[in-house]
């Protein structure tokens, strides 16, 4: 995994963990890779890894199971979901908007190419 | 684990190397140790290894004084340093002749890393390029188990694949009744492992601080014009735009560019030590 | 002070392996040079003479035993393996023991194989080739151990200059040795002049008479060395003229016994010496 220079290590390690159990590769109640496993395949020190864990749990996302190491929750994809939809609108939109504002666009303006969007996105993926 | 009191340390009369240091290692972490050339990184090492001893102050590693090099000490100790020399014989009886002195040697492990490095096995050391001397001695330092591994400018000489196979290595390695010290020059290479960041200049400790505790103080950020923000302490020009150092007002997580941290340590001593003052 | 036995044992077969390439080359050199030195002699002295033998022995034991003994430390001489072999989890008295044991022990008994097989061919070829029946020398009940203990003061001396000077080790340890023995002998002249002063034999006619010189009217302190009784030497005025024999004179015993007790703690004091340095080697 490549890490980008902005964000902190342990928020990018949480994210993927978020993306495994979002694309189903992490189910519910499944074990999730010990500490050490994963500090090494991302090449990174093991407290890292642990401080994104408890911040995930903190999250509601894994749960902890004593002496057994960490599960995904079973509602998991429903919590990342509302945590990146909050962050979208927290991060994100104000970005977006920000460079909408600079270039003069307005909302409905943007709608249709949005609708657009969506069709081709479905067609996609059927 | 390593505690150092008033410790004060020098080649020669008048000129001290280490000045009156006060310092705690605690297990479980990983330290690096920055600084310039002749900053004493070197000496600060030797003294905790009992390979130099203080003109005055205290020095305690595990109990131990390190200068009396006792036996139980020393295989509890193992420093890699940066020049080495290996005897001319093959990578298993290398094992054969050195492990028999630290009691808690892992073979297996030993034999793992080896892989990880990509080294071949039944090659004598002679025959060996540098870089693949150093990953034989790499492995077998973390394979001694030792609580105390001190490395000095472990990825020196290590090929661009090497250094991500030392990543990976050492991120598997670390116990909790471990302390490692690695100093170095190439922070890049290091900067995803290191807990907490020692920053030496002419012989003093100028800062010691958890890597969360910098992020919490301080925030990186790539930006197009110096305009755009509140006056940043610290800026290099980068190609689009510049990374900067700038104190964390709004409390978001950026990722530590210890690199550039250490620069700006350097250039900017009065603006950023005052943050970390308790 | 630890010692503990299963360490020493690693820390042997660490010496010699590292080593091992060093060593086997410096035997075969040894033998080597040993032959080409008895070359010279059957060429110019025409044959193998037991002198001479015994001579190659003894020159070659002190010269070849000064050069190992001043590699044994070496480990902790140079930058690039000082680190390293300070770092080794053995103790100070570990390594004294094992360098002791090489220096002391095992180079004297390799060398005397490998000089004596030498010998042994040469004087075969001196006898059965060139004719000339020279007995062939294999040590010698009343040289040997006499040269053993030689051999300790030497080696002693030695040891303690292969960890004393890091540079150029063998050249200041020679120099060192000659320093001492000059030394040494000052001391004795000063001693012996002391314990003799200007007193004279009670009998000295009586005992001229026994050694078959008439008219001896004093003697004169010459040199020597007061530790060992028998070799204080001493000339005597015979006729008027300072004579140019010896005479061994005996010291009296508690004299003697604390002067051999000294002698016989040196080369300790020198290894106790030798392990401090060790001991506290730094970078």
């Amino acid at each position: 995994m490549e890490f980008n220079n902005t964000q902190a290590i342990y928020l990018q390690i949480a994210d993927y963990v978020c993306d495994r159990v979002q694309l189903r590769q992490w189910l519910p109640d499944a074990k999730v890779p010990s500490v050490r496993d994963l500090a090494v395949t991302l090449e990174v020190n093991p407290n890292t890894v642990m401080r994104s864990y408890e911040h995930l749990q903190q999250q509601g996302v894994i749960y902890t199971r004593r002496g057994m190491g960490y599960f995904v929750s079973e509602d998991a994809v429903k919590k990342i979901a509302a945590l990146r939809r909050e962050q979208f609108l927290q991060e994100e939109l104000p970005q977006f908007f920000r460079k909408m504002y600079l270039l003069g666009f307005e909302l409905d303006e943007l709608k249709t190419r949005y609708e657009k969007y969506k069709q081709q996105h479905a067609k996609s993926i059927h | 684990m390593i505690s150092l009191q008033d410790l004060t340390f020098s080649y020669r009369k008048g000129h001290l190397v280490l000045n009156n240091l006060q310092l705690h290692f605690e297990p479980g972490r990983i330290y690096g140790l920055l600084g310039k050339n002749g900053a004493g990184k070197s000496s600060l090492l030797y003294n905790i290894c009992g390979l130099l001893y203080p003109q005055a102050g205290q020095c305690q590693v595990m109990g131990f004084n390190p200068a009396k090099r006792q036996p139980a000490f020393l295989r509890q100790v193992y420093l890699l340093p940066e020049a080495f020399h290996l005897p001319d014989v093959d990578i298993d009886q290398y094992v054969r002749l050195y492990a028999p002195f630290y009691p808690g040697f892992d073979s297996a492990a030993f034999d793992r890393h080896l892989d990880v490095f990509e080294v071949p096995r039944r090659q004598q050391l002679h025959a060996l390029s540098h870089g693949q001397q150093k990953k034989v001695l790499i492995s077998f330092a973390l394979a001694t188990t030792a609580r105390i591994l001190i490395m000095d400018e472990p990825t020196n000489g290590l090929d661009i694949p090497s250094k991500r196979q030392f990543r990976k290595v050492i991120a598997g390695c670390l116990r909790e009744d471990q302390c490692m010290i690695i100093s170095t020059h190439q922070v890049k290479d290091l900067d995803s492992l290191i807990d907490e960041v020692l920053i030496l200049e002419n012989g003093r400790i100028i800062l010691k601080e958890p890597v969360t505790r910098i992020t919490e103080k301080l925030s990186f950020r790539q930006v197009l014009s110096l305009e755009e923000t509140e006056a940043p302490l610290y800026s290099e020009g980068a190609l689009k735009g510049y990374a900067i150092v700038a104190v964390n007002r709004r409390e978001e997580h950026s990722r530590l560019d210890m690199e550039m941290f250490f620069n700006a340590v350097m250039v900017e001593k009065e603006k950023i030590l005052p943050l970390f003052t308790r | 002070m630890q010692f503990s036995f299963s360490r020493f044992i690693h820390l042997c077969r660490l010496q010699l392996a590292a080593n091992r390439k060093l060593y086997l080359l410096g035997m075969a050199a040894l033998a080597g040079m040993l032959l080409a030195f008895m070359l010279f002699f059957l060429i110019t002295d025409d044959e193998l003479s037991y002198n001479t033998q015994q001579t190659i022995y003894m020159i070659g034991l002190v010269l070849s035993s000064g050069v190992f003994t001043t590699t044994i430390f070496k480990q902790y001489a140079e930058k690039s393996q000082r680190t390293q072999a300070l770092m080794l989890p053995v103790s100070a008295l570990e390594k004294m023991v094992l360098a002791v044991l090489l220096t002391l022990v095992v180079y004297p008994l390799v060398y005397t194989v490998i000089c004596l097989s030498c010998l042994k061919v040469m004087n075969y070829i001196d006898i059965y080739w060139l004719g000339n029946p020279n007995a062939l020398y294999w040590l010698n009940a009343s040289y040997t151990p006499g040269l053993l203990i030689m051999y300790v003061y030497v080696q002693s001396f030695v040891l303690l200059g292969a960890i004393w000077f890091r540079k150029q080790t063998f050249v200041k340890s020679a120099v060192m040795i000659c320093l001492i023995i000059i030394g040494i002998h000052a001391v004795h002249s000063f001693l012996g002049r002391k314990i003799i002063g200007s007193a004279q034999p009670a009998n000295v006619e009586a005992v001229g008479q026994k050694l078959g010189a008439t008219g001896i009217s004093n003697f004169r302190y010459d040199g020597g060395m007061p530790y060992i009784n028998t070799l204080l030497t001493a000339s005597a005025k015979i006729n008027g003229k300072w004579d140019t024999e010896y005479y061994m004179v005996e010291l009296p015993r508690p004299g003697f016994a604390i002067m051999a007790t000294v002698l016989i703690l040196v080369p300790f004091f020198l290894w106790f010496i030798t392990l401090l340095k060790l001991r506290e080697q730094q970078l």
